[in-house]
């Protein structure tokens, strides 16, 4: 009865700060749930793409003496199979043409067969490029090697001595062709990792009728897509499917995963998406719940003179507790009730989906986790600090409004600066060297993650919190520094002393406002800074991928007609044209890819940087090698496997553009290149076009890397080149807005940007929060020394003074606080989440419009509470005066 | 010259329980070397008016004047000096500061504004706890570092609300006779409301106050 009654007051009369105490629960509540929207959109989002990226999801090879017509009986027999083919692969001693009266060879390479509507079963995979996509068909490198074109007639070696002539209907691109050549059933790493260089398509009756001896049989699968929406889940139900297929078929047949391997490599993206949440969430959810802390404390005298007045009137301390438990429940489930509608609605705006999970019992579990954090956030703020002093409050005791200064237990005990040596010790231990925050073995189902290393982070944050709360305090403890501060920044006049020393004789509430402060903008500058430093990467990752704006290419050794680069350069849009010499080399016996650049120009048009380089600055690289064109940048393996001193010799074996042979070129080891636009992300070699062009017959330029104008976008961009260089020209064009789409891992597929908009969101209501509604609260509930103050005769600009003295302190702290820890730990978040990006930032993004913005709002808030304080305080209430 | 003038003040507050008619129609006056006290049971109205011609708070109906010292807004810090019913000093200040503050207030010199207090507080016996904050003191103490902070500014008008409500009869009487002296001492006007009848005795003049209404005779 006592709990209702004390409800009702509240309601009436302290309605501000129980709406203010559950609007913090909300926050705290709203801000988890709603991540928990954004995990559960994410990873479906990654099942999804991981699942779009396979063009063939398991190819199932019979093993000798398995009839392949029972595996595919098998297979069609199976509900989840939506597509099962037949495809052969025999092996080939080599290949042979004859064109313009000389003869071009080839080693051994693989013949396929496979039947005619393969193509409109597993769309994507053989992708035509010239001539007919079915019937016989050269893949584009064996056309290039074998100078082969439609029409042609390749005479195809068969193991036994036996040769079969076959005419070229057209030469295709095959897709995933790592996997479309894998060997079934190796172990990862004991087979080849390239696919073979040397291939020949053809219907399976053809592959039949030519006797290649061995045949390798295989199916082809589709599954259906009703995978579980956990990337993990998915992945455990894809692989268990593939071994209840091979225990079925009793080892008759092993299964090429193709899409549990997608969904394992998914896996761990899904796992940095949660690890995101962690480290950019919780510290969110923290200073939602510190923000009910301090609104609920902010009435803590008032609270304590009311509790001790029911007291003083036969109260007994269990009474006093059930006040608290009555009022902690309203705000607990008003408050976490308010927070799970609200991420809902900031789910549906955010990621389209109010889901909390990917599961129902995920979904529950995930809103009861942050509904039961709403739950500990009005315990800690309210019940906890009531139930203490309906204990230990008497009159006596109430009364005191300001007590002689003593240091919280944490920064008595040096926890602050614990806390940073601990952050620092395991951000060091876990961050030297090569190490992984999460590991997915391959084929293995379980993940490993290294969480000890999400503790430095979180360390540093609390330990920059705690030690900002030690700094404010220590500097509102300097009088004379203080007082100077006041008459200069505050007006304050000749009332510098007694606003200093009130200020001062209040370190303790100031500095926890602006510690409060500190940490909530250290969250949102951390949040802006890492999302802004994500976006650049997958910027960069796209440019990488694509090349440039828009990429004209052809096949390595097929070079563009010379007279292209000088269209493409007049077609509307276009900036600027970039020629690039893509040709494969011979490094020992490795085949890498060999980019032949103009040293002059490439470093402006391909946008490189001097992270993607070792050995010196991009531009000096390129200054060495236009000054020494026999210069090589090689990868960083290279340079150990060979043992590479800058300066020494490298023979690299290059196709001369003429006769088609392998012609010994020497270079000079300049210098460790780690990426370059469309570079593989294993070895490469990076070489002065010119050099190489006069060394193997002349320039080879099969790739345009192509600038935007000014207001073009690079899809419009892509359009008007494609009709300059036309359907024809056996050349594609790419775009790096369909480069941003589909680039590496499904993590960076996750449109983070959801994320990003939700947590600025909330970085910004609780910015607003922690500089308004705190001050303002705190303003309010010591409105009775501003009405003392007043009559005694303050004018507007005095009372302002003390208003403002207290506002500038909470401000100038939290804004310093903010923006370095803010920086010092968006930097260690990039480090600790190197995983996450592809390549490693060279450096940290600030999102200066956006830090402005929380900054200004952070400014207006402060303004506009200590305008209402001032505003309420210059004309008091006469329920004020009568308290006096 | 009359220091204060009232007409037909009235004072109504609207709350949760409705409207409560705190002062009506009161019509009084206040000259130079007046000591007036005034007397009345508790809730008949006292403090209002006393808050009235302090300038603190506005009437319903009805008007109040200052004619020696000009329009309220314009008075310098500590003219009209109120010494409060309650607590009043400001939490977060010493004894020393909160005495000095309605003379650092009109922008006095800062050191001499402590030394003003300082002093301030030795005339009432205070001087061995300048240093200390409100919340150490006793009742009385605060009471009476209060009236030194209204006497600290050489008030022209002061008006004490039941100045002697917390504390015994030995303190009351020295607290009364401070402010006498301090009204003999300033040539101003003084007020104190009271419903002990021993200190109204001590006053040359006493009005009555009576379910908010005001009568300027004993």
């Amino acid at each position: 009865m006592l709990g209702l009654t004390w409800l009702g007051g509240l309601a009436r009369r302290r309605r501000g700060r129980l709406v203010g105490v559950a609007a913090g629960v909300a926050l705290a509540v709203g801000l988890l749930a709603s991540l928990g929207s954004f995990v559960a959109v994410a990873k479906s989002d990654m099942t999804r793409h991981a699942g779009a990226g396979v063009l063939v999801d398991w190819q199932v090879e019979a093993q000798p003496g398995t009839d392949a017509a029972a595996v595919l009986d098998a297979l069609k027999a199976d509900p989840s199979v939506q597509a099962a083919t037949p495809v052969a692969y025999a092996a080939t001693t080599g290949l042979q043409t004859t064109s313009g009266g000389t003869t071009q060879s080839t080693g051994p390479g693989v013949l396929v067969g496979m039947p005619a509507d393969y193509g409109q079963r597993f769309p994507g995979v053989v992708r035509p490029l010239a001539g007919s996509a079915s019937g016989v068909v050269l893949a584009q490198q064996t056309a290039a090697n074998l100078h082969a074109a439609p029409g042609d007639t390749v005479v195809v070696g068969l193991p036994g001595g036996g040769s079969a002539p076959l005419v070229v209907e057209g030469v295709v691109d095959i897709a995933q062709a790592d996997s479309f050549f894998q060997k079934v059933g190796a172990a990862p790493g004991s087979s080849p990792v390239a696919p073979p260089d040397n291939v020949v398509l053809m219907p399976s009756s053809t592959l039949a009728s030519l006797g290649a001896g061995p045949i390798t049989q295989q199916v082809h699968v589709r599954l259906g897509r009703d995978l579980p929406r956990d990337p993990a889940a998915a992945f455990v139900f894809v692989s268990g499917q593939a071994r209840n297929l091979e225990v079925r078929l009793a080892g008759g047949a092993l299964v090429g995963d193709n899409l549990g391997a997608a969904l394992g490599a998914a896996r761990q993206d899904s796992l940095y998406a949660q690890l995101l949440v962690v480290l950019l969430g919780l510290p969110g959810a923290a200073v939602a719940m510190l923000l009910t802390r301090a609104v609920a404390a902010s009435g803590a005298t008032r609270r304590r003179r009311e509790l001790a007045v029911l007291r003083a009137r036969g109260a007994t301390a269990s009474a006093l507790a059930s006040v608290a438990l009555t009022e902690s429940v309203v705000v607990a489930v008003g408050g976490g009730v308010l927070g799970l509608a609200a991420a809902w609605v900031a789910g549906r705006w955010a990621f389209g989906s109010g889901s909390f999970g990917t599961t129902t019992s995920s979904a529950v579990s995930w809103a009861g986790g942050a509904f039961l954090v709403g739950v500990l956030a009005t315990v800690l703020a309210v019940f906890v600090p009531a139930r203490r002093e309906a204990q230990s409050v008497g009159v006596v005791a109430a009364r005191a409004e300001v007590t002689r200064d003593r240091m919280p237990f944490v920064l008595r005990w040096g926890i602050d600066v614990w806390l940073l040596l601990a952050g620092g010790a395991v951000f060091w231990l876990t961050s030297r060297g090569k190490y992984a925050l999460v590991l997915a073995p391959e084929g293995v189902p379980a993940i490993s993650v290294s969480y000890w290393s999400l503790a430095g982070p979180l360390l540093l944050w609390a330990g920059i919190g705690l030690f900002g709360w030690r700094l404010v305090q220590w500097s509102l403890g300097r009088r004379a520094a203080l007082v100077a501060v006041v008459r200069r920044f505050a007006g304050a006049g000749s009332l510098a002393r007694p606003v200093a020393s009130s200020l001062r004789r209040q370190r303790r509430t100031i500095s926890t406002a602006g510690a409060l402060l500190g940490l909530t903008l250290a969250f949102g500058f951390s949040t802006a800074a890492f999302n802004a430093t994500y976006r650049q990467q997958v910027e960069v990752d796209a440019v990488l991928t694509n090349g440039a704006d828009v990429t004209v290419s052809s096949p390595p050794g097929v070079a563009v007609d010379p007279a292209l680069a000088g269209r493409v350069a007049a077609a509307p849009g276009v900036g600027h044209v970039e020629a690039v010499d893509h040709r494969f080399v011979y490094v020992g016996a490795d085949l890498q890819d060999l980019y032949g650049v103009n040293p002059a120009t490439v470093v402006a048009a391909s946008r490189l940087q001097d992270s993607y380089v070792a050995g010196g600055s991009v531009r000096s690289l390129m200054a060495t090698m236009a000054r020494d064109p026999s210069s090589a940048l090689v990868s960083a393996e290279t340079v150990t496997d060979f043992r590479l001193q800058p300066g020494d010799t490298l023979r690299l074996r290059v196709r001369d553009g003429l006769t088609g042979a392998l012609v010994e070129v020497p270079f000079h080891y300049a210098g460790v290149v780690k990426e370059f636009p469309t570079a593989p992300t294993d070895s490469f070699v990076v070489v002065n076009s010119s050099y190489v062009a006069a060394a193997t017959g002349g320039p080879q330029p099969n790739q345009l890397l192509v600038s935007a104008a000014s207001g073009w976008s690079p899809s419009r961009v892509a359009a008007s080149v494609r009709s300059v260089v036309g359907a024809g020209s056996g050349a594609t064009v790419t775009d790096l807005d369909s480069a941003r789409r589909v680039v590496g891992s499904s993590l960076t597929a996750v449109d983070l940007a959801g994320l990003t908009r939700l947590e600025l969101s909330f970085a910004l209501v609780l910015s607003a929060g922690a500089a308004g509604l705190v001050l303002l609260l705190g303003f309010a509930e010591r409105r009775r020394t501003f009405s003392i103050i007043k009559a005694l005769g303050a004018r507007r600009a005095q009372l302002r003074s003390f208003l403002a003295a207290e506002a500038l302190v909470v401000l100038a702290g939290g804004v310093v606080l903010g923006g370095v820890g803010g920086w010092v730990v968006a930097s260690v978040l990039v480090k600790v989440l190197t995983g996450v990006f592809d390549p490693p930032p060279s450096r940290l993004a600030v999102p200066w419009g956006y830090v402005v913005g929380l900054g200004s709002l952070v400014v207006v808030t402060t303004v506009v509470a200590t305008s209402l304080a001032l505003s309420a305080a210059l004309r008091p209430r006469p329920e004020a005066l009568r308290e006096l | 010259m009359n220091i204060v003038v009232a007409k037909g003040l009235s004072r109504v507050f609207t709350g949760d329980g409705g409207e409560v008619v705190a002062l009506r129609e009161a019509t009084c006056s206040l000259a130079s070397g007046d000591k007036v006290a005034l007397l009345g049971r508790s809730g008949s109205g006292k403090s209002t008016l006393l808050h009235l011609l302090a300038g603190l708070d506005q009437p319903t109906a009805g008007d109040v004047s200052w004619p020696a010292l000009g329009a309220a807004m314009a008075w310098p810090a500590g003219v009209v000096a109120t010494v409060f019913q309650g607590a009043s000093l400001v939490p977060t200040l010493t004894a020393v500061e909160n005495v000095s503050l309605p003379l650092l207030l009109r922008e006095d010199d800062e050191d001499g504004a402590e030394a003003s207090a300082v002093a301030a507080l030795a005339a009432l016996g205070l001087d061995a706890i300048g240093g200390h904050l409100p919340d150490e003191l006793s009742g009385g103490q605060s009471q009476r570092v209060a009236i030194a902070r209204a006497l600290a500014g050489g008030p022209r008008l002061l008006l004490a609300d039941e100045p002697t409500g917390q504390l015994d009869a030995v303190a009351g009487a020295s607290v009364v006779d401070a402010l006498l002296r301090a009204a003999d001492a300033s040539g101003g006007a003084l007020l104190v409301t009271t419903h002990d009848e021993r200190v109204a005795a001590r006053f040359p003049t006493r009005w009555t106050m009576e379910d908010g209404g005001l009568r300027c005779s004993a």
